[in-house]
């Protein structure tokens, strides 16, 4: 079977340009020359097909026996999980994280502090001059970024991805004066390239960049000023393929994208509190069932879960022990759903193969019904 | 069968105004009362009022631009529930109001997945959104190029892959001038595309949309929004018409003078004497309510204005290949001189203006506020004191630059069941619903009879849709799936390469994929034929 214009459901660029040859049970890249595309369709393989009631009843068990649950929705779901996810987290009283909850928003937060505009990749392409990266450069977890900006723009973009560079920046915004004479010759040769663009765009990515709200906002203070232009963009560039999808859909339903507690049922949310991480040190869980791939999640927290249960829903075999995996269809190849770019432009998934497999909201539909609520 | 007895009915489109009679009820539609009924329910009516249900012409509740609201509002619950509820809630909220069709009132084709899986969301009710277009280049170049059967089918086709029901003008132009460093330009000065000007652009539309025979014509986000001294402005765009059928939204907004000082005063009474007369035209008011709103629109170069005048941060997302979507949070504050200006321009349009089948009640949700403050404007227009009460209790701004205390009228029952359901029916193109003439659609509405307007129409007794009563008492009764309301105008579809070709150097993916994609099907999609 031969393909074209095919979307990818990879990373969040979610090229729709693929031609893929299907044959004997396994894809084949033709074009274009993506090699995380490549690779991911060359090992993609159907789901162990193993009848799912076993599964389904092992996890019930699990649920059923905990005093207190975790649901980690990680971004590399389709949005229409969010709701039966969010349904079985009211069932069960649990709270319901997403994995990076405040990665994304504090950037997006900085952003809008600093007055930048946010736009879809094309108009990006189109309207932005220069292009300034906090962080490594996108190639490697987006291969194909630079095709989106423009690939001319790649030569005279400007990197900053060190802390030492970005701490520097925050002085120099701060105490203008007293620096002045020791701004680094690096510092020097960025603020000049940015003065000279008319209009430009900032691209955070999330993967490699550490830095908190108040240090994100001074540095896109600092750029949008030697741009002196209204025409500075902000965009954010997440590591999972539908962090943002994922996002929305959570807040189109309860206000909120995630840091949500469903205890004594009673919705709260505390986005600061409820947090994967802070749950786990706490120790105020002994089940988590996490929905999506377990790469995403810190792999430091992932080893403290001795004595927590833990239940996978996800289209790769997780590497993690755990308690019940209930392996699903794959968005994008066995599965339809919905995922959204990083820019926030939706994409709609159609299977391209009929492996007849659970997606992973039929398990979370599944469960819900059987939870003892 | 079902016949509801004893209820004083209202039917504005049959001049019936509050006269005890029967209603018949067969299936999902109204029906004469049979001579030898064999077997049927009596709803008893008996001391309560029956109308046909609400139609919601302008509000937005769903789509990409609610999304940037709760990003804002996350840190206030309170507003976070009020301006931008779930798409279950906001069904819930209007069903227990009365209404059972609604509109969304802007979505960008880029975007409209978004708008429509929200859509899907919604129970029972009947809904469909309004595709924006006036900054859309495949429509610009087509306007540039003067050919009026490829604006036809390019109109066409955004509505086929957007899944839209009408075509919404925003600024229209102005979008594309601000993405180019050009603030806001006038009526007649070019936007940057050739000779297009938004004068062209709206009159090329509007004939376009009346031709194709769409059953809402253009609906229309005039220029100047909620600046001082723009009524000027407006009734140019107004004069612009020509007389053509249009729907002109949220004109509170438009309809501000000045105060001599470059603050706000109530054009509304110029602004009624010009629009009056040309009864080709219909309007919805916008009225603000006192307390937090968020302005959401696809009209930045008014949303711009507006931040730098507020002071306030702003989110604003540019999309490729059209105009953008912006939020910004606003609160019309009792103490504040422009906000009661804003409250009182309001009231004065819908009291000034005479025909309630051509102005209607929206409050632009969440723009002015939420669309659940729906009673407690009804009971300021039929009941003066209460209308003078809130003016008095606001900034004195709002009396002494507004003619609202010289208002005199009081809205009868009938005149609010028409501004908030014949009329927008009708508007709307939507000869099924909004009367109780035989064949129509049994959307009704139930309230049991009180002096407190407000809580009367808090708190319906009843809400019939296509004959089966959803809500009774407060508690939905039924929360199967509603209908979206789409069109589906025939288009040349040996234009599709050209539009391709052309639509793929302005976007970022394969244009078979552009909006909802080519092979996407709206679930429970509803054609509304064209004329």
């Amino acid at each position: 079977m031969e393909l074209h214009s095919v979307a990818c459901p990879f990373c969040s660029l979610h090229c729709d340009d693929l031609h893929l040859i299907y044959d004997g049970g396994h894809w084949k890249l033709i074009s274009p020359a993506c090699s995380l595309a490549s690779r991911r369709f060359k090992i993609w393989e159907p789901v162990p097909g193993r009848t799912t009631s076993p599964l389904i009843q092992n996890a019930t068990k699990i649920l059923d026996k905990a005093h207190q649950i975790l649901i980690v929705l990680t971004g590399d779901v389709e949005q229409e999980t969010a709701i039966p996810a969010l349904n079985l987290a009211r069932a069960t009283s649990a709270y319901l994280v997403r994995d990076n909850n405040s990665i994304d928003e504090n950037v997006s937060s900085a952003m809008q502090k600093a007055g930048l505009l946010s736009a879809t990749l094309g108009d990006l392409r189109d309207r932005a001059d220069q292009v300034v990266i906090l962080g490594d450069d996108p190639e490697k977890s987006l291969p194909r970024f630079w095709e989106f900006v423009g690939s001319k723009k790649r030569e005279k973009a400007v990197r900053i991805n060190s802390k030492e560079i970005l701490e520097n920046i925050q002085l120099l915004r701060l105490q203008r004066r007293r620096l002045k004479t020791t701004i680094k010759k690096e510092i020097t040769g960025i603020a000049t390239r940015i003065s000279r663009a008319g209009s430009g765009v900032v691209f955070v990515n999330s993967e490699s960049i550490i830095a908190d709200v108040n240090e994100l906002t001074e540095i896109m203070l600092w750029l949008k000023e030697l741009g002196e232009s209204t025409n500075w963009f902000g965009q954010i560039l997440v590591p999972s393929t539908n962090a943002t999808g994922v996002a929305r859909a959570l807040r189109s339903t309860t206000g909120y994208s995630g840091g949500l507690s469903f205890r004594r049922g009673i919705t709260y949310h505390d986005p600061r509190l409820l947090q994967f991480e802070s749950i786990i040190k706490n120790h105020e869980v002994d089940a988590i069932a996490i929905i999506g791939g377990v790469h995403l999640l810190p792999r430091h927290i992932l080893e403290k879960l001795d004595g927590i249960k833990t239940i996978v829903i996800s289209s790769e075999k997780p590497k993690l022990h755990t308690n019940a995996w209930l392996p699903c269809a794959q968005v994008g190849i066995d599965a339809p759903g919905t995922m959204s770019r990083l820019d926030g432009v939706p994409v709609k998934f159609e299977p391209l193969v009929n492996s007849g497999h659970a997606s992973a909201q039929d398990y979370l539909d599944k469960l819900i019904q059987r939870v003892n609520i | 069968m079902i016949v509801i007895r004893g209820a004083e009915v209202y039917d504005y489109a049959h001049g019936i105004h509050g006269v005890v009679q029967d209603v018949w009820v067969d299936g999902e539609r109204i029906v004469d009362a049979p001579e030898n009924p064999a077997k049927y329910d009596v709803i008893d009516g008996k001391g309560c009022i029956v109308a046909p249900a609400g139609v919601e012409i302008h509000s937005h509740f769903a789509g990409y631009g609610l999304d940037s609201i709760r990003q804002f509002l996350s840190s206030n619950s309170v507003a976070l529930d009020a301006l931008a509820p779930s798409p279950e809630t906001v069904a819930e909220r209007y069903l227990k109001l009365g209404y059972t069709t609604l509109f969304d009132a802007a979505s960008s084709p880029l975007l409209s997945l978004t708008t429509h899986q929200d859509l899907e969301r919604m129970m029972v009710v009947d809904r469909g959104t309004y595709t924006l277009m006036g900054d859309h280049k495949q429509l610009l170049s087509a306007l540039a190029k003067g050919d009026t059967s490829e604006i036809r089918d390019t109109i066409a086709w955004l509505l086929q892959v957007s899944g839209g029901y009408a075509v919404k003008l925003v600024n229209p132009g102005a979008g594309f001038a601000w993405k180019n460093n050009s603030i806001s330009p006038g009526l007649d000065d070019p936007i940057g595309w050739k000779d297009l000007t938004q004068r062209k652009i709206i009159q090329e539309v509007v004939v376009a949309v009346n031709e194709i025979g769409l059953p809402h014509p253009v609906h229309l986000h005039a220029r100047r929004l909620g600046q001082p001294g723009n009524q000027v402005d407006f009734l140019k765009t107004i004069k612009a018409l020509e007389g053509q059928r249009t729907h002109l939204c949220h004109i509170q907004f438009y309809a501000y003078g000045t105060d001599g000082k470059g603050g706000y005063a109530s054009a509304a009474e110029q602004v009624v004497k010009a629009i009056e007369s040309n009864k080709k035209l219909t309007f919805d008011v916008g009225q603000i309510i006192p307390g937090p709103a968020m302005a959401i629109t696809a009209d930045t170069s008014s949303l711009d204005f507006l931040r730098r005048m507020t002071r306030k941060p702003w989110i604003s997302r540019q999309l490729e290949g059209e105009g953008g979507v912006n939020a910004l949070p606003l609160e019309y504050l009792p103490a504040d001189p422009t906000s009661a200006v804003q409250w009182a321009t309001g009231m004065e349009l819908l009291l000034r203006f005479p025909d309630p089948t051509r102005m209607f009640l929206t409050t632009d949700h969440p723009n002015g506020g939420p669309f659940t403050a729906y009673p407690q404007v009804i009971e300021w227009l039929m009941n003066r004191s209460s209308r003078n009460e809130m003016l008095h209790s606001l900034h004195a701004a709002g009396d002494k630059r507004s003619g609202l205390s010289e208002c005199q009228r009081e809205y009868s029952l009938e005149e609010v069941f028409a501004m908030t359901g014949y009329g927008p029916a009708k508007a709307l193109g939507l000869s099924d619903r909004g009367h109780l003439g035989v064949g129509a659609l049994a959307e009704l509405r139930c309230y049991k009879k009180q002096s407190n307007i407000k809580a009367m129409f808090e708190d319906p007794a009843w809400v019939m849709h296509r004959g089966q009563v959803v809500v009774k008492n407060g508690r939905i009764l039924k929360t199967s799936q509603g209908r979206t309301l789409l069109v589906r105008p025939t288009w040349d579809e040996g234009r599709r390469k050209a539009i391709h070709s052309l639509l793929s150097r302005w976007i970022s993916f394969q244009p078979e994929h552009y909006a909802l994609g080519e092979k996407y099907q709206v679930k429970d999609g509803l054609e509304v034929p064209c004329s």
